[in-house]
C-alpha cells in the first residue's frame, strides 16, 4: 500500500482522533499536542489507533510501540506510520 | 479438599504446596512476549522469603503497609508474604506513565497515613523505580521482592481465622477512598461460595487481566485459583489495554476455562482486537466469562459473543454479577448464561420506580441484564432509600445486602462503618429491582463514577479542576453519562467559566482542565463542557446538585441532537 504524504496522514489522525477518539470533531487539535499524557485521550485509545492505522494504511505498530511516550502526538504516530 | 475445609488464607497453599510442590500454580505473561510459571511450591516459598524480609525489617503481625508493586512474582510475593506474617497488606496502583510524580506520592501517602501503614513495600527493577518516585515520602519505603530467605513454617505464629487478612481501597480516586478490612474467616466462606457456585476444579484454568488492587483481580484471579487449586494466568493490566487479543490468545494457549472482566472490557475486545490475531484461535473450552464492577450491557454481551463464536467462544460461558468491596467481590451471580435481559418501560421507571415489562427493542423501552442470584452466604433486599421498608417485585429502590462473609470493618472508620449498616444490612446506595427472584441494577443514589470498572469520585474530580487557572471555585460539576460505543461511563465536567463565548481562552481552559486532571488523577474526560455563570443546578439550600445537573445536561444533549 503506498503511504500518503505525511501531512496528510496526520489529517487523517487527527479526523480519526478528534471525532471518533474524543468525540469532539471541531477540537482544533495541534500536530505536537500531547495526546494521552495531555489527557485528550486515554490509554485504551492506543489499541484504537493501532488498528486505524492498519486498516487505513496497513502499516502494523508491534505491541511494544504501543506506549504513550512513542505514541502521544500526532507528529510521533505519523512519523511511526511513515516508517512502515 | 474442599476450601472450606480451610480456615485461612495461608492453610489452603501451604497445603497443596506441601502435597503438589510442583503443580505449577501461576503463569506470568510480559509484554515482551516472554512468560514465567510459578509453581505452587515456589509461590509458598516466595511468600516465605517475603515474610522472613519484612520480619527482618521489623513488621510484625497487626502492622499495616501499602504495597505498591507492578506485575510481577514480587507483588504475589509479598502480599502473600504480608498475609502469612500477619502484617495487613493494602494494595495500591502504581503510577501510570500520565501521572505525575508528585500527585501520585502525595496520594500514596495520604493513603497509608489514612491506614496507618508503617511502610510502602515497593519492589526492585519496576518501569517506574518507585524508591526514586517515594523518595522524600513521610511513611517509610521498604524494597522488596522474592528473597531466597525464608521464615520457618511455623515462626513466628500463623494467622488465625479471627486475624485481619487484607485490605482494599475502594470508591474513589484520592483522598476520599476507604480502606475495607477483611478476615480470613469471612474470605474463607467467600471463597467456598465461590468455589461451590460455580463448580471451579483442578481441571479450570482462569486468565485475568485486572488488576490484582481490584478485587476482581485479587479474588478471582490470584486468590480463588491458590485457594480452591486451580491455575491462573496472570497478564498485566497495560499489557492488556495495549492489546485486548492478549487475553483471548491466552485463553487458547492455557485452555483457559474461566475469565473475569468489567463490561467495557467487552466492547474494547470487539473494537480493538485484529481480524489475524484471533484468526487461528479456539475458545471453546471457556466455559465462564464473568462480568461485574460495573453496569452490564446486553449490547456488549451481544457484541462479544457475536464477534468471537467463530473462534468458538459460545454465549452461554457469559455471566453477569453484582458485587462490592465490601462484600469481598460479589454478592450476586447468574447460575446459567447468557443472562436474561428484561425490558422494561422507561417512562414507568423515570416517573413511578416501578420496571414495567415492555416489548423489546420498541421505543421508550430500556433493557437491563439481570445479575443473577444472591450466592451461597448471601442475600438481599430491595428497600424504600428514605423509610427503609422492602419493596415488592419490579419495584425499585436500594439495593441492600448481608453476606456471611461482610468486610470488618472500614478501617480507622468506625462511625461510617456504623452507618453504613441497618440492623446487619450494608447500605450499597445502588440502585435496582428484583424480578423472577434476580437482580437488576438500574443505577446509584451516590454520585460515584464508574468508568472501565474505576470508581471515580466527582468531588476528586471537581476539586482538581477548581484549582485550575480559569475555573472558579465551587462552579464545576463532575458525573458519569453511559456510553454505548464504550460499553462504561464517560466523565463529563461541567464548568461554569467567566467568560465561555471566547473560543481562544475556551480551548486554553480545556487544554489546562484536561492536563490537571490527567496528572493529578489519571482521568481522562469524555467531555468537558464550558458554561455561563448560573447553569449549574443547585439544591434549595444552596449546594450543587450532580443529579440535577446531569439531567440537565442530558435534556440539552437530546435538544442538540433533535433534527
Amino acid at each position: 500500500m503506498n503511504t500518503p504524504p505525511r501531512s496528510q496522514i496526520i489529517d487523517a489522525l487527527r479526523v480519526f482522533i478528534c471525532g471518533e477518539l474524543m468525540q469532539h470533531p471541531s477540537y482544533p487539535l495541534r500536530a505536537d499536542e500531547k495526546l494521552m499524557s495531555g489527557g485528550l485521550i486515554d490509554s485504551f485509545s492506543v489499541a484504537h489507533i493501532a488498528v486505524f492505522i492498519e486498516v487505513t494504511w496497513g502499516v502494523n505498530i508491534p505491541n511494544p510501540e504501543l506506549t504513550v511516550e512513542r505514541m502521544d502526538t500526532l507528529e510521533l504516530i505519523a512519523d511511526r506510520v511513515l516508517h512502515g | 479438599m474442599s476450601v472450606g475445609d480451610y480456615h485461612t488464607l495461608i492453610e489452603p497453599i501451604r497445603a497443596r504446596a506441601e502435597a503438589t510442590p510442583d503443580w505449577p500454580a501461576i503463569t506470568l505473561l510480559f509484554e515482551d512476549g516472554t512468560s514465567e510459571t510459578a509453581t505452587i511450591g515456589e509461590v509458598w516459598r516466595d511468600a516465605l522469603g517475603a515474610a522472613s524480609a519484612l520480619d527482618a525489617a521489623g513488621l510484625c503481625k497487626g502492622d499495616v503497609a501499602t504495597v505498591a508493586m507492578g506485575h510481577g512474582r514480587g507483588l504475589i510475593a509479598t502480599f502473600l508474604g504480608a498475609v502469612r506474617l500477619g502484617v495487613v497488606p493494602a494494595l495500591v496502583s502504581t503510577p501510570t506513565p500520565r501521572m505525575d510524580p508528585d500527585h501520585y506520592r502525595t496520594r500514596v501517602e495520604s493513603l497509608a497515613r489514612g491506614v496507618g501503614a508503617v511502610a510502602v513495600l515497593v519492589g526492585s527493577g519496576e518501569q517506574t523505580p518507585l524508591e526514586g518516585v517515594l523518595a522524600g515520602a513521610s511513611c517509610r519505603v521498604l524494597v522488596c521482592g522474592t528473597s531466597s530467605g525464608a521464615v520457618a513454617a511455623d515462626t513466628p505464629p500463623a494467622p488465625s481465622p479471627a486475624d485481619p487478612a487484607f485490605m482494599q481501597f475502594t470508591s474513589g480516586t484520592g483522598g476520599s477512598q476507604k480502606a475495607v478490612l477483611h478476615g480470613h474467616a469471612g474470605l474463607m466462606r467467600y471463597l467456598e461460595s465461590k468455589e461451590m457456585g460455580h463448580g471451579f476444579g483442578p481441571e479450570d484454568v482462569v486468565v485475568c487481566w485486572t488488576p490484582l488492587y481490584h478485587d476482581q483481580g485479587l479474588l478471582s484471579g490470584l486468590l480463588a485459583p491458590l485457594t480452591i487449586g486451580f491455575r491462573s494466568v496472570l497478564i498485566s493490566p497495560l499489557h492488556w489495554v495495549r492489546q485486548p487479543a492478549v487475553l483471548l490468545r491466552a485463553m487458547h494457549d492455557y485452555g483457559g476455562t474461566v475469565s473475569y472482566m468489567p463490561n467495557f472490557a467487552l466492547n474494547h475486545c470487539v473494537r480493538a482486537v485484529r481480524e489475524r490475531e484471533v484468526a487461528d484461535l479456539d475458545l471453546r473450552r471457556w466455559r465462564l466469562l464473568l462480568l461485574g464492577g460495573e453496569p452490564v450491557r446486553a449490547d456488549s454481551l451481544r457484541a462479544f459473543a457475536e464477534r468471537f463464536a467463530v473462534q468458538g467462544f459460545r454465549a452461554s460461558a457469559l455471566r453477569a454479577g453484582y458485587g462490592l468491596a465490601e462484600m469481598v467481590e460479589g454478592v450476586t451471580a447468574g447460575l446459567s448464561g447468557p443472562p436474561n435481559v428484561d425490558w422494561v418501560d422507561r417512562g414507568a421507571l423515570q416517573r413511578e420506580q416501578r420496571a414495567e415489562p415492555a416489548v423489546p427493542e420498541q421505543p421508550g423501552a430500556i433493557s437491563f441484564v439481570s445479575c443473577g442470584v444472591p450466592k451461597d452466604g448471601a442475600a438481599l433486599r430491595i428497600v424504600d432509600p428514605e423509610d427503609g421498608t422492602d419493596l415488592p417485585e419490579r419495584c425499585v429502590g436500594e439495593i441492600r445486602v448481608k453476606c456471611s462473609y461482610r468486610m470488618l470493618e472500614y478501617h480507622r472508620q468506625a462511625e461510617l462503618t456504623d452507618a453504613s449498616f441497618v440492623d446487619g444490612w450494608f447500605r450499597t446506595r445502588d440502585l435496582g429491582y428484583v424480578a423472577a427472584g434476580e437482580l437488576y441494577v438500574v443505577g446509584r443514589h451516590s454520585d460515584v463514577i464508574l468508568v472501565g470498572g474505576r470508581n471515580l469520585s466527582p468531588e476528586d474530580i471537581e476539586t482538581v479542576a477548581e484549582r485550575v487557572p480559569g475555573a472558579l471555585p465551587d462552579r464545576t460539576v463532575a458525573f458519569g453519562v453511559a456510553s454505548e460505543s464504550l460499553g462504561t461511563e464517560r466523565v463529563v465536567l461541567v464548568c461554569e467559566s467567566v467568560d465561555p463565548g471566547d473560543a481562544e481562552q475556551r480551548i486554553a481552559l480545556e487544554r489546562r482542565l484536561r492536563l490537571a486532571l490527567t496528572e493529578a488523577l489519571d482521568v481522562t474526560l469524555g467531555e468537558l463542557r464550558l458554561v455561563e455563570r448560573g447553569w449549574i443546578v443547585k439544591t434549595s439550600s444552596g449546594k450543587k446538585s450532580r443529579r440535577l445537573s446531569r439531567e440537565k445536561y442530558g435534556a440539552q444533549s437530546v435538544d442538540a441532537a433533535a433534527p
